[in-house]
This record gives structure tokens, C-alpha cells and sequence, in this order.
């Protein structure tokens, strides 16, 4: 059986300085993968280069489609969502405007159910119906992450990229948004790459965790093996592992 | 008084031909992050060509949709041809190119056309109206009618359509909207593409009351400057709003304050820029956040 | 490798910037160690400083004029370069502030009977002030508002000439019986002769000065401000103070071109300083290119002559409009092919050929 993402000796740098020194990866159809690392082992550079906004060299494949030769509006086409670090949030439209963004990139197969799923995303996000016709540059830190998301969904995309979407939300709004992404792939039958610092919560999420470390993958495991790895932990994953957020989640 | 409103309302006319070009290099601002400085011989250019449809015998009714088509394809192209090739080189490299544009189309419109100052009969015809004890041309309503009606259909893409709403997302934040499947490519040439549209309406209007020549949109540049720095370079409305307000000022300024009149009216506008750059540098309508560096 | 025009801002580290001899003038404190036959740049200059000296005695006065022209012009082209290639700042304006450095020379001369080097000086004085005055609501923003200031300049000074006609000429402008740079008796120049040498010393001097500006203390901290403004300012250098500097210092020397040019000239008309003159300079800047001092003499060149040439080629009645075109093509294709100009792409071609023996 091929896997979803196939990932295979993948490179990929800023100008001369390389981030990623030959990564392989999968991630099945269905599959929830989190990749873990500390800050600055390459999470952000890894997703970047699957949704073509950096430059990669080496194997990449979504269902087929070379995703180092593509552009990356041609990548999110062929059903590919990234939801970025950072949030990528249209701050000067509404948050409404926003939501319709995620709407409009849809495949045409999914047109229909168009309105069905936006109904499901305003009972997920119901701050996000709430706040509709405010800027979205007005929301805070943790709706924005929530917007970000429901522009990706939106999208229906076959493989969901989410970089650190816990990263500066407060504890709760962090439980909070791992228990969404607990229940993301029932709802919308997707596989999701999730690149996150803290390990703990996000491995109760994932099936599988790949761990990188200065642009390498020093390990992949299945979710409750890596859990457990507290070795591996103290090694790579640093203290964001086993900060507070990743207890209450 | 009735003087004044007088100057007042033909302020505003000529206003509305600012208002567009403002409103054209408001949106390439938005999209591609450069002023462009050869919007008014993208203007002058399409003057150039509705005149020589229309002395081919089409009538006006056929010139301005043509017109508009044309244009839009000529922008787009520069686009893709001449701008996509700096467009990651910096505002530096962008800004000279625009440079290279406005000499390059006046020149091309002087060699083809000849530098002399020719007279361009109103689509709208010759006839005169009065209200009460104000004065209006055919051409002054018709021409402002049909600026308006561009400017709100323009207006009206950007805000309800589908297109408006990727043009603006592209302009708001290129990369997320890469990130959901949007060709930012495609909508900066749409966006040139639609600037190029306006602006030729803008050069269609006001070359029957100015006189058609290559130098017909010179000082309408600097006008459309100053009402897109009033205005704001991040908004829209703010460009149109600002162009009305530069028609009007530097209109009641020639008539009412000795000194500025005939050309140097052109000192309006330039002061114009001058203060709110001073003053409130993200103009009127605009946002502080989204004025570019 | 030489940085340029159409280069990301913050590609290329200052330090990487200018070693390889790209820059035309050497940099004394970088070559120090290679012996003087491999220094061709040194070689280059000096020769053209001799062949400048020649000149005089060995091509006709009409032609000599003409070389002039070509210097005043090249002063105002280096002005460019320090702003464009130096400090990444844009400037659609500097044909207006070289006019008003001619306006004002001439105005002192004719009207007030100045000697014409104080008349020089008080146009460079009044040149840099305009353009100090320009540069401060540009402050506020970087970037787009100097190139949309001096637009507006460049758009409104031939206007102001006109209106002000008490004091310009109007548009017939001003004109003296001769022009005032003339050598003593005793030296046996003729006038043209006497003007070009003089220029040859003023462009030496330019240039040095120049260079040895954008080489020093204050040059790295304009390199830090092209390179990346926000480390710029992070490192302590006050952006906004340094970019009006710059720009004060670039419409000084444009103003010193524009004042040697009008009192060669003897004759100053508003129409000489149009939009499309300033557009004109940037065109020579960009195209001999910005980051290279020999690049102004070649852009210089190049707007001097074109239009000479190409009136030949199919008369005058056309000449400007087809010179014009020529510029724009020839600036899209800089900006396209050759980001460095053509002195930076010749510079390369050196640096790589005197580079390869030291490998060996
Ligand atoms: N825009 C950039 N330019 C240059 N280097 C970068 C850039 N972004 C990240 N890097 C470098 O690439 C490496 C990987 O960074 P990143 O992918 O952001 O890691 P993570 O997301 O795991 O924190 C780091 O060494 C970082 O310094
Ligand atoms: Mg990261």
C-alpha cells in the first residue's frame, strides 16, 4: 500500500544555509503524524517545503503529485492545507471574509456540501460566527489559530499541514485546541501532518510522532512508544516536552 | 456664492478623472507594493486609442467596452512581461521599472501620434445645461457618469465577487494565500490588468476638456499622486475620496488664492503631499500598519 | 560579486559587497596586499585621468563641449549612485535639483555679478538644503515616499521656473553673452579647453570624495541601512537622520553638476529640467550602473551621445522621442539582465580575470 505523503531524502534550505538534511517520512491515508522537535530542528522548514513556499530538493510525493516541482498555489489545489506558523490570518478582512477564502479553494467535487460544512465549523468555532464582521486582525492570539484552522478545513484538503498551534496560546486555549484537533479526523475524514514542541499533548493526538533534531529525523515511533521514551524526550524534545500545557491536555 | 459653487462642482468633475487614476494606483499599490508611475501614460495611451477607434468609425458606444478590454489587456501584459521579472528584487528595482514605463509608453505615444496638441470631440456631445443658476457641459455629467460608474463597478468586483475577494486577500497577505490554492501571479496581473481599465477611462474623460497629447495626463499624475497620499495608499475609497477633495482644492485655490492659477496649480497637489506625508504619512483613510516601507 | 539595483534588500551581506574590484574604484584598504600590476582598476583610472588631461589638445573644441557636458552630467549620475546603489533610496527627482543648482549659479552670476566659483558654491549650498528640505517628510515613511516626493519635484520645479519669471527668465530662461569659466590669458586655453580640464579635476575630486565616503565609517552604516534598515536601526545607526544625509549630500553633488553645466552652458531654459530629464538620470545611473563610480561617467555617456546618434541616424524631429525609448529599453534590459549595469557587469569580467592568477 503507498502511504498518502511519501517523503523520501528530502532537502531543503534558506539561500546557501541547508535546514533539512534528507528527511523521510510517511503519512497514510487517515494518519495522524506529529512531527516534534525542539525550536530551530527544522518543524517549520519540514512543512514549508511540503507546501512548496520553500525551495526542496529530494523526494516528495502527495498521492502521486511531485510536490518539489509544484507551486505552492498548484500544492494546496491538489488538496494539500497548511496552516501556518504564525496563522497567516487576512488582517485587514473580515473574519467572515476569511472563512469564505477557505470556502473558494475548495475542489469542485465539494462545492456542495459547502454549506454543511461551514454550519460544522461555526458549532466547532462558535466565537468565529460570534465575531464575523470584525476584522480579523482584531481577534486574539488563540482565534486567530482557530480561524486559521477553519480556513484550512474549509478547503477540504485529503492532508491537513498544521504548524505549532499551540505555540503562545495560553494553557487552556491550548487544551482546548488539541481536543479540536482530536476530533478532526472523524469530522473530516482527513490525514494530518501536526508539527508541534510540545510532545506530550500532541502525541495523544497522533498515531505515529517523528522526532527531529537539527534537520535530521532521529526518530520515528508509533505515538505510545514515544510517550513513554522518556530518554528520547530529555534528548531531543527540550523542556517544552513536559511544560504544564502538555499535562492538562 | 453661486461662483463658488460653480467651482465647486467643475472641481469636481475634473476631480472624478483624478479620483479614477488615484483609485488606479491605489489597487497596483495594494497588489504589487510600488507606486506606479506610469499610470497617467497608461492613461494617455488609451486616450490615444479610443480616438483613433473612434475616427475608424466606431461608434462611442462600442469604444468603451473595447476600450476597457484593450486595457485590461495591456496591463495585465505589462505585468506578466515587464514587472513579473523584478517583482522579488525589491521596491528599488520595482519602482524603476515603473520609471522605465512611463518613459517608454510617452515615447511610443509621441511617435505614433505626433506631439502636437490635438482636439478630441466629446462622446457626449456639445450641449449645455443649466440648473438654476449653475453650468454643465454634456460633457462634464456624461464624462463624470461614466468615471462614477467605472469606479463603482470596480468597487463592487473587489467587494462582492469572488475575484475581489482573492485580489484582496493576495494584497492583504501573498503567502497565506498561496497557502490556499490562489495563483498570486494571475491576480497581480488581474490587479495591473483592472488599474490599466480605470485609468484608461480616467484618460478617456478628460481628454476631450484637456486636449489629446502625449503630456495629456502628465500633471494628472502628480494630481492622482497627491489624491492617493490624501487619501491613503491602502484604501480604496480613500483614493477616490481624495481625488474629489484635490478636483475641488486645487479648482477654489486658482480661482480664490492670488498667485495659483493656470499651471501652477500644481503646487496644490504637491503641497498636498508634502503635508500629509508630514503630517498623518498613512493618509486619511488609510492604516498606519499597512503603509509599506 | 557586486550587489545591485534588482537584488533582494538583505541578500548579500554588507561585507560580501565589495571585494572582487566590482566597485571601480579600488579600495585601498582591501587591495593593500596585491602588488600594483595586478590592480587593473587602479591601472584603468589612472589612464583615463591621463587620457583626461590629453584630451584637450587632441580633439576639437565642438567636441570637447560636448565631452563636458558629458562630465557635469556624470557629477550628477555619482550623486545618483550614492543614493540609489549606496543607500537603496530612490530619487525620480535629481534633473530638478541639478537645475536648481544651474538656476541658482546662473541667477548669482548674471543678476548679482558673483565670481562664478562662489556662484558654484552657494548652488551646491542650496542644492543639498532643497534636498534636505525634500527628504524630511520622507522620513516618516522610508522607501516609496522619496520616490513619490521627487516625482512631485521633478513635476513641479519646470513650473515653478516659469512662474517665477522675474527671477528665471520664464521660459525663455537665462542666458549670458559667454560663459563666465574662462582661463587666464596668460595660460593659452582656449575656453572649452580650459572648461573640460577644470571638469576633469571636479569629477577626480567627486568621485574620490565619494568613494572614500561610501568606504568609510559612514559608508557602512549606509550599506547597513540598503542592506537591512531594521538591523540598521537595531545597531544604533538613526535611519532617518542617515537617509536625509545621504539624500542632502545627492542633491548637493547634483546641484554642483547642474551649476558647472549651466555656467559652461551659459544658458539655463525650464524645459532642460523637465520630469523626463530626471527620469533620464535615472536611467544613466541604473544602466551604467548604481554601485559602480565608473558607471556614472559611462551613463553619462550614454545620455550625452544617444540622442546625438541617433538624430543622425534618422533626423531631428523624432530623435528625442526615439533617445527616450531607447533609455526605457535600455533600463528595463539593466534591470532585467544585468542588475549591476554595464560598468558592474565589466567590473566582474576584471575581477574574475585578475583573480584567476592568484589561484595558480
Ligand atoms: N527565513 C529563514 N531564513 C534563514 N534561516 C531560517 C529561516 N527560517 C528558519 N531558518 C533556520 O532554519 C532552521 C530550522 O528552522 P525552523 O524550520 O523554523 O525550525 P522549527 O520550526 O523546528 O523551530 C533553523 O536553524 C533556523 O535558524
Ligand atoms: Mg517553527
Amino acid at each position: 500500500m503507498t502511504a498518502l505523503l511519501e517523503v523520501a531524502g528530502l532537502t531543503a534550505g534558506y539561500g546557501a544555509v541547508r535546514a533539512l538534511h534528507g528527511i523521510d517520512l510517511t503519512v497514510g491515508e487517515n494518519e495522524i503524524v506529529a512531527v516534534l522537535g525542539a525550536n530551530g530542528a527544522g518543524k517549520t522548514t519540514l512543512l514549508r517545503a511540503l507546501s512548496g513556499t520553500v525551495k526542496a530538493a529530494g523526494r516528495a510525493s502527495l498521492g502521486g503529485l511531485d510536490l518539489t516541482r509544484t507551486g505552492a498555489h498548484r500544492i494546496a489545489r491538489a488538496g494539500l492545507g497548511h496552516v501556518p506558523q504564525g496563522r497567516g490570518t487576512f488582517t485587514g478582512l473580515t473574519v467572515e471574509e476569511n472563512v469564505r477564502l477557505g470556502l473558494l479553494s475548495r475542489p469542485a467535487g465539494a462545492r456542495g456540501q459547502a454549506d454543511g460544512d461551514l454550519t460544522r465549523i461555526y458549532e466547532t468555532f462558535p466565537v468565529l460566527q460570534e465575531m464575523r464582521r470584525r476584522p480579523a486582525g482584531a481577534l486574539s492570539g488563540g482565534q486567530q489559530q482557530m480561524l486559521a484552522l477553519a480556513r484550512a478545513l474549509l478547503a477540504r484538503p485529503r492532508l491537513l499541514l498544521i504548524d505549532e498551534p499551540s505555540l503562545g496560546l495560553a494553557p487552556l486555549t491550548s487544551a482546548d485546541m488539541f481536543a479540536v484537533l482530536s476530533r478532526l479526523r472523524e469530522e473530516w475524514s482527513l490525514s494530518v501532518l501536526l508539527a508541534e514542541q510540545n510532545a506530550r499533548a500532541s502525541l495523544k493526538v497522533a498515531d505515529r510522532g517523528v522526532v527531529l533534531a537539527r534537520g535530521r529525523v532521529v526518530a520515528t515511533a508509533p505515538a505510545a512508544e514515544l510517550a513513554a521514551d522518556a530518554s528520547l524526550r530529555a534528548a531531543y524534545l527540550g523542556t517544552a516536552a513536559d511544560s504544564p500545557e502538555g499535562v492538562t491536555a | 456664492m453661486t461662483e463658488f459653487l460653480q467651482q465647486t462642482v467643475s472641481g469636481l468633475t475634473t476631480g472624478l478623472v483624478y479620483a479614477a487614476l488615484a483609485l488606479a494606483i491605489a489597487l497596483i499599490f495594494q497588489g504589487t507594493g510600488t507606486l506606479n508611475f506610469a499610470q497617467g501614460e497608461f492613461a494617455t495611451l488609451a486616450a490615444f486609442v479610443a480616438f483613433a477607434l473612434s475616427t475608424a468609425g466606431l461608434s462611442w458606444w462600442l469604444v468603451v467596452p473595447v476600450l476597457v478590454v484593450v486595457a485590461f489587456v495591456f496591463g495585465a501584459g505589462v505585468e506578466r512581461l515587464l514587472v513579473r521579472p523584478v517583482e522579488n528584487s525589491g521596491p528599488l528595482a520595482l519602482l524603476t521599472v515603473t520609471a522605465a514605463l512611463l518613459l517608454g509608453t510617452n515615447a511610443v505615444t509621441a511617435l505614433i501620434w505626433g506631439t502636437d496638441v490635438r482636439s478630441m470631440p466629446s462622446p457626449f456631445g456639445d450641449s449645455v445645461f443649466h440648473v438654476g443658476a449653475l453650468t454643465f457641459t454634456a460633457q462634464a455629467l456624461g464624462g463624470g457618469a461614466l468615471v462614477l460608474v467605472t469606479m463603482l463597478v470596480c468597487g463592487a468586483v473587489f467587494r462582492f465577487t469572488p475575484l475581489g475577494l482573492r485580489l484582496r486577500a493576495v494584497a492583504d497577505n501573498p503567502d497565506s494565500a498561496r497557502l490556499l490554492g490562489i495563483s498570486t501571479g494571475l491576480m497581480l496581473a488581474v490587479g495591473w490588468g483592472i488599474a490599466a481599465a480605470v485609468g484608461a477611462i480616467a484618460g478617456l474623460v478628460a481628454a476631450p476638456t484637456l486636449g489629446l497629447s502625449p503630456e495629456l495626463m502628465t500633471n494628472a499624475l502628480l494630481l492622482a499622486l497627491a489624491a492617493t497620499t490624501l487619501g491613503g495608499f491602502s484604501s480604496r475609497l480613500g483614493a477616490v475620496v481624495g481625488g474629489l477633495l484635490v478636483g475641488v482644492l486645487s479648482n477654489l485655490a486658482s480661482r480664490y488664492v492670488p498667485g495659483i492659477g493656470g499651471d501652477l496649480q500644481l503646487v496644490v497637489p504637491f503641497a498636498i503631499i508634502f503635508l500629509v506625508l508630514l503630517v498623518r504619512p498613512q493618509g486619511l483613510f488609510g492604516r498606519a500598519s499597512t503603509v509599506r516601507a | 560579486m557586486a550587489t545591485s539595483i534588482s537584488e533582494p534588500a538583505g541578500a548579500v551581506p554588507a561585507t560580501q559587497a565589495a571585494p572582487g574590484a566590482a566597485s571601480a574604484l579600488t579600495t585601498p584598504g582591501r587591495v593593500v596586499h596585491r602588488p600594483i600590476w595586478r590592480r587593473p582598476v587602479t591601472w584603468a583610472w589612472t589612464a583615463l585621468f591621463v587620457v583626461g588631461l590629453l584630451l584637450p589638445f587632441l580633439i576639437s573644441d565642438y567636441d570637447l563641449f560636448k565631452a563636458t557636458r558629458v562630465l557635469t552630467i556624470a557629477i550628477a549620475v555619482a550623486g545618483l549612485n550614492l543614493l540609489i546603489g549606496r543607500a537603496g533610496q530612490i530619487s525620480a527627482g535629481h534633473g530638478a535639483l541639478y537645475g536648481l543648482g544651474a538656476y541658482t549659479a546662473m541667477i548669482l552670476v548674471k543678476e548679482l555679478d558673483w565670481a562664478w566659483p562662489l556662484a558654484v558654491l552657494a548652488a551646491v549650498a542650496v542644492s543639498g538644503v532643497a534636498g534636505w528640505l525634500i527628504g524630511l517628510p520622507a522620513l516618516r515613511v522610508r522607501g516609496l515616499n522619496l520616490g513619490l516626493l521627487t516625482i512631485a519635484i521633478a513635476a513641479v520645479f519646470p513650473l515653478l521656473l516659469n512662474r517665477f519669471s522675474g527671477l528665471t527668465g520664464g521660459t525663455v530662461g537665462l542666458q549670458l553673452a559667454g560663459s563666465p569659466i574662462t582661463p587666464p590669458e596668460s595660460w593659452g586655453l582656449t575656453p572649452e579647453q580650459f572648461q573640460f580640464l577644470l571638469l576633469v579635476l571636479v569629477v577626480t575630486v567627486v568621485l574620490v570624495v565619494l568613494r572614500n565616503l561610501s568606504t568609510g565609517p559612514l559608508g557602512r552604516s549606509i550599506e547597513a541601512l540598503r542592506v537591512n534598515p531594521l538591523m540598521a536601526r537595531s545597531e544604533g545607526v538613526d535611519v532617518n537622520r542617515l537617509t536625509l544625509t545621504v539624500f542632502g549630500i545627492s542633491s548637493a553633488v547634483a546641484g554642483l553638476g547642474g551649476a558647472l553645466g549651466g555656467l559652461v552652458l551659459a544658458s539655463t531654459v525650464p524645459d532642460s529640467y523637465s520630469m523626463f530629464f530626471s527620469l533620464t538620470l535615472l536611467s544613466a545611473c541604473v544602466v551604467g550602473g548604481s554601485r559602480t563610480w565608473a558607471g556614472a561617467l559611462l551613463g553619462a555617456a550614454f545620455i550625452v551621445y544617444l540622442p546625438d546618434l541617433i538624430s543622425q541616424q534618422i533626423g531631428s524631429t523624432t530623435g528625442g522621442q526615439w533617445s527616450q525609448l531607447v533609455y526605457a529599453a535600455a533600463l528595463l534590459l539593466t534591470l532585467f539582465f544585468l542588475p549591476s549595469g554595464v560598468a558592474g557587469g565589466i567590473g566582474r569580467l576584471l575581477a574574475r580575470s585578475t583573480r584567476r592568477p592568484e589561484r595558480t
